[in-house]
């Protein structure tokens, strides 16, 4: 029979939406595994060989899931509870110029730097300064981008400190980012790969020239689950999980504990009676809420030092000198970590990885760090298990010009002993130069196995030893070349490391004129690389999900996204090409601007996002909402609508192809 | 009292503002309820009658023609409706956000070699019918002339079709959002009540809860209950409590309302019929052939199911009948190779075999129950008008 539907049913299902990065994350494990221990069924409907459509909200509670499988099966899967996973996206509040190709999502830059180091030349402005946004920054600086500039233009200033912003901020401001209160006024097309960004900020209106705006804000101080209808047992589960752990400890930890929460409450509202693990739940449930509570507690940073000039005031260091992750004593006669993470945060990372024990940082979140300076080795691993360069080893020769700082760096061209480096203060300030005398390999060290996976499935960290004026000691935290960094050596690369950069330049027809491209990369990630993407590229969807990167290769249709360029390839564009550059659409797939949906707002007097979408369409275009969506709530949430809960339910979740079986 | 009125209304959908809006409109003070959050949950009003099930009358298609639909929507609309006559893309769109009602041609086909579509024989029948009621019905088995179905694009068909020239379908979205405005502004603000929860009668009067405080309301004359698919848990819990057997309907049945991206642009004019499916070329506004994102309609009917079933799996759609029904549609009779799916709703809408008015309570307030205010929107309105009439005729 045709198109045969499968019936399924399971008490949980956890299905995986639009462009999940990873599948299942470390929420989706844990949500699982609890509730399959209370005894419910569980499916986790997701990854490669399974595309979840969408969910069918039942009258009541519960849903029907429709899948299909990787042979083109339809799945229809009775749920008494399901979930949807989903990354979100963060999109800036509507300015002019902000549809175009120069302004593209967070998780579509962190895509293109993976792939693409050319990109990253000019100056990158991001548009919000949340831990994601300056882990961002950071990652950009270490790799050798030129200048990176986070903007705050969303809420008040305090907002976005959240558990681990303090120590992502001085990592940034280390390897020399910059952070700024401001607002995008507009974008100007100026030239392939080169936009003008106007700001508006205290002094006036700033004009920058730019090479890319990653979008990364506004900051999202929610719990990362909702429910709606209330009572439906539908809910929409926030990914904010990395591969691994130290690619972002907090958004790691977050998602674990919300699993628990979320765990907690569905087996509560579909098991009637638990008997003896009703306690286990509930403790389980209380913690879990308790945690989640604390982690979005806004956070006074504990201790920012005061400068005079480029040093710290006496009295900040002597703070410094007497933290308990300092070493006191020690240091004077061998390398001993110096663990300067002040604030309680989530992180472990440094406590797991050190064979000996010599670090304890308590319960999650932690309220202080502490070293045992008698069984620390200084044998490094802290240093390059830190995400956040927070740890650096110390050993001061008293009465000596010179001591030896060891510092983690990573970057795409490797230090060499012998060479010399600008030392920089914790706010990214040149100090003086210092002599690299070594370099450590960390994972050469006779390792537990985990430990040494974890460091090899690590960019390549160097530790570098470096002798350094001995009054520097406590002042410089980071280095980097004196030659400006932004002039990426390839063809040094290249030698150091044949396989880093090593590229073959192929020629393609592109709309009637020769290209010359990468070869072996998605045609999306050309087309950034030689200027010439669309504004229809910006998700850059690993799933292709949103469909908009329409393209057309040798006469046949194709997803530029989801299609690897090669020699000779002659591609055209499928017109629409472009959203109206200058415009401040909402809904670019059906031209529907902010205004308009707020006009129609106040007109009828409407009170639910079910209201505007049925006279306003927002989000029934090509996308199904996954450019306008966020903003769209935002909007709503701006003009008094009660809407933080609300799920867009509507199927299916992605244009559905059914092909003649 | 401040909520004391002559009449409250209590409804989820059209129905109930279209009744609010007559009876403000005659100086009738009303109470008007909505046990939902607003009045955009609802979703059975439909903008077309399917015209597949019973037998096909001139009587029935009279009733679809945009004559009487006007006449019907018209004079209780707070504003001006536009008339699309289907002859230039523009023709009778002056206001935006005004509703609309369309003139298209109905194309109902039937293949020679399938058994599952509407009988020949019943199409012939009332060509017979049609013609003598000066309908200007053409029969005809031409490929041309299928050609209007909507997406077709196939030259070497063997089907043979009948075609209505004047019918027409309404948008419903549009005459809601006109009639809950104008309700709006015209009633005070306390008395047009969303989230109504506990609503119970005393003597006199009701009482129930609202913004989580309780409320009272004397009526001096009664209460409508217009049932609607997402009022029949309170209708049929009122029921039992107050032991009255509630005259239910015959079934409910799914529909369900897909979108395809459309290979090519449809014909706007026609509204085709294909088995258990309806087919048009869905636009906003002013149809027009131009349009950068060509999208094709299909309403198709489900199974009827019973009252109890509602809460059931299979009142989500989406079976493997449905999707066989698209196959045939797309790639046997559009000849399609494949189809992209851009959204699918599911309704459900019930079907009566009486539509009679009852009572859910035994003494007074009288609580009059009024069955049928789902469906195509023509039918809602004459429906809410008609279960207003004896009050108009009372005051």
């Amino acid at each position: 029979m045709q198109f045969a539907v499968r019936d399924g049913k399971f008490d949980v299902v956890i299905a995986a939406g639009p462009r999940v990065e990873h599948w299942p994350s470390v929420g989706v494990r844990t949500l699982s595994l609890l509730c399959a221990e209370m005894g419910l069924s569980v499916g986790q409907l997701g990854g490669e060989a399974l595309t979840v459509h969408g969910i069918i909200p039942l009258s009541g509670t519960g849903g029907l899931v429709i899948a299909e499988d990787i042979q083109g099966r339809i799945h229809r899967i009775h749920a008494r509870a399901a979930i949807r996973i989903t990354p979100g996206l963060s999109w800036p509040d509507p300015f002019p110029g902000w549809r175009s190709q120069a302004l593209i999502p967070l998780q579509t830059a962190e895509y293109l730097r993976q792939k693409s180091q050319i990109l990253w030349e000019r100056l990158t402005v991001i548009l919000g300064t949340g831990n994601r946004a300056l882990q961002f920054g950071s990652t950009l600086l270490e790799n050798g981008s030129g200048q990176v500039l986070c903007v705050e233009s969303y809420a008040q200033w305090g907002a976005k400190r959240f558990s681990g912003w303090e120590v992502e901020k001085r990592h940034f401001e280390m390897l020399g980012g910059k952070i700024t209160e401001a607002t995008p006024l507009e974008v100007i097309p100026k030239a392939p790969l080169l936009w003008q960004l106007r700001l508006q900020d205290t002094q006036g209106v700033r004009v920058l020239e730019i090479g890319r705006i990653v979008s990364a804000g506004p900051f999202h101080n929610s719990l990362g689950v909702r429910e709606y209808p209330p009572g439906s047992l539908l809910f929409e589960f926030d990914q904010t999980a990395s591969t691994l752990m130290k690619k972002g400890a907090e958004g790691w930890l977050l998602e674990e504990e919300r699993g628990r929460w979320l765990a907690g409450k569905i087996v509560k509202a579909l098991k009637g009676h638990l008997g003896p693990k009703r306690e286990e739940l509930d403790t389980l449930f209380r913690t879990a809420k308790r945690k989640l509570k604390r982690y979005f507690r806004h956070q006074e940073a504990p201790f920012t030092p005061s400068y005079q000039g480029k040093w710290i005031a006496t009295a900040d260091l002597k703070k410094i000198k007497t933290f308990g992750g300092v070493p006191q004593k020690l240091h004077f006669t061998q390398p001993i970590a110096s663990i300067e993470c002040f604030e309680e945060i989530p992180c472990h990372l440094c406590e797991t990885t050190c064979p000996t024990s010599a670090i304890k940082t308590g319960k999650i979140p932690r309220k202080t760090t502490v070293l045992t300076e008698t069984q620390c080795t200084g044998c490094g691993l802290c240093l390059a298990a830190c995400p956040s360069r927070s740890i650096s080893l110390i050993q001061e020769q008293k009465d000596q010009s010179f001591s030896k700082i060891t510092l983690a760096w990573s970057g795409p061209k490797p230090w060499k002993i012998g060479e010399f480096g600008m030392l920089l203060n914790r706010r990214g300030e040149t100090l003086s130069s210092g002599r690299i005398i070594d370099i450590l390999n960390p994972s050469a060290l006779n390792l537990k196995k985990k430990i040494k996976n974890d460091l090899q499935k690590d960019e390549k960290v160097q530790l570098l030893k470096i002798q350094i004026p001995s009054h520097l000691l406590w002042e410089a935290r980071a280095i980097k070349r004196g030659r400006p960094s932004e002039s990426f050596d390839e063809a040094f690369v290249a030698s150091e490391d044949p396989t880093a950069v090593k590229q073959k330049y192929i020629k393609i027809t592109l709309n009637g004129e020769k290209r010359t491209v990468r070869d072996r990369v998605f045609i999306s990630v050309a087309l950034f690389e030689i200027g010439q993407s669309r504004s229809t590229d910006i998700l850059l969807c690993k799933d292709g999900s949103c469909g908009l990167c329409d393209i057309s290769v040798d006469g046949l249709k194709k997803l530029a996204c989801q299609t690897k360029i090669h020699n000779g390839m002659n591609i055209r564009f499928a017109p629409p090409t472009h959203f109206p550059v200058q415009s401040t659409l909402l809904c670019p797939c059906l031209r529907i601007s902010q205004q308009e949906v707020i006009n129609r707002l106040k007109q009828g007097k409407l009170r639910s996002a079910e209201a505007i979408l049925s006279v306003t369409q927002v989000g029934g275009g090509k996308c199904h909402g996954q450019l306008c969506m966020d903003t769209f709530k935002r909007v709503l949430l701006d003009q008094g609508l009660d809407v933080s809960q609300w799920i867009d339910w509507r199927f299916p979740w992605r244009d559905w192809v059914l092909a003649h079986p | 009292m401040p909520l004391d009125s002559d009449v409250a209304i209590l409804g989820t959908g059209v129905a109930s503002l279209a009744a609010a809006n007559l009876l403000i409109s005659q100086g009738i003070s009303v109470l008007l309820l909505n046990p939902d959050r607003d009045f955009f949950l609802e979703d059975s009003e439909l903008p077309l009658d399917p015209l597949i099930y019973g037998k096909l009358s001139a009587q029935k298609i009279l009733r679809n023609s945009p004559e009487n639909a006007l006449k019907f929507l018209r004079p209780d609309f707070p504003g001006a409706i536009e008339y699309w006559s289907g002859t230039t893309p523009m023709d009778g769109y002056h206001d935006p956000s005004a509703p609309h009602v369309r003139q298209r041609g109905r194309l109902w086909i039937s293949s020679a070699n399938s058994s599952v579509q509407r009988p020949w024989e019943a199409l012939e029948d009332f060509y017979v019918e049609a013609s003598d009621a000066d309908l200007h019905p053409q029969l005809f088995d031409d490929w041309v002339t299928i050609q209007r179905f909507p997406g077709c694009s196939s030259h070497s068909l063997h089907m043979k079709g009948l075609f209505v020239p004047k019918l027409c379908d309404v948008d419903t979205v549009r005459y809601r959002n006109g009639l809950l405005e104008f309700v709006r502004e015209r009633l005070p603000e306390e008395k047009f009540i969303n989230g109504v929860t506990q609503l119970e009668w005393m003597p006199e009067g009701i009482r129930f809860h609202s913004d989580g405080t309780l409320k009272t309301a004397k009526l001096r004359k009664k209460m409508l209950a217009f049932w609607t698919p997402r009022l029949t848990p309170w209708i049929l819990y009122q029921a039992k409590t107050a032991e009255i057997k509630p005259k239910l309907p015959i079934g409910a049945r799914l529909w369900e309302d897909w979108l395809l991206n459309s290979r090519e642009a449809p014909d706007p004019q026609t509204i085709g019929t294909f088995n258990n499916m309806i087919v048009w070329a869905h636009s906003e506004g002013a149809p027009s052939k131009d349009s950068p994102t060509p999208l094709l309609a299909i309403l198709r009917a489900g199974p009827l199911i019973q009252l109890e079933e509602i809460h059931l799996p299979k009142s989500g759609g989406i079976s493997s009948d449905s999707f066989k029904s698209l196959s045939d549609l797309c790639h046997g009779f559009l000849k399609w190779e494949s189809f992209s799916i851009r959204s699918l709703k599911t309704r459900i809408i019930f079907e009566w075999d009486d539509e009679v008015k009852w009572l859910l309570s035994k003494s007074e307030p009288l609580i009059e129950v009024i069955p049928a205010c789902d469906g195509p929107l023509v039918d809602v309105v004459r429906v809410a008008r008609s279960a207003c009439e004896p009050i108009l005729m009372e005051a």
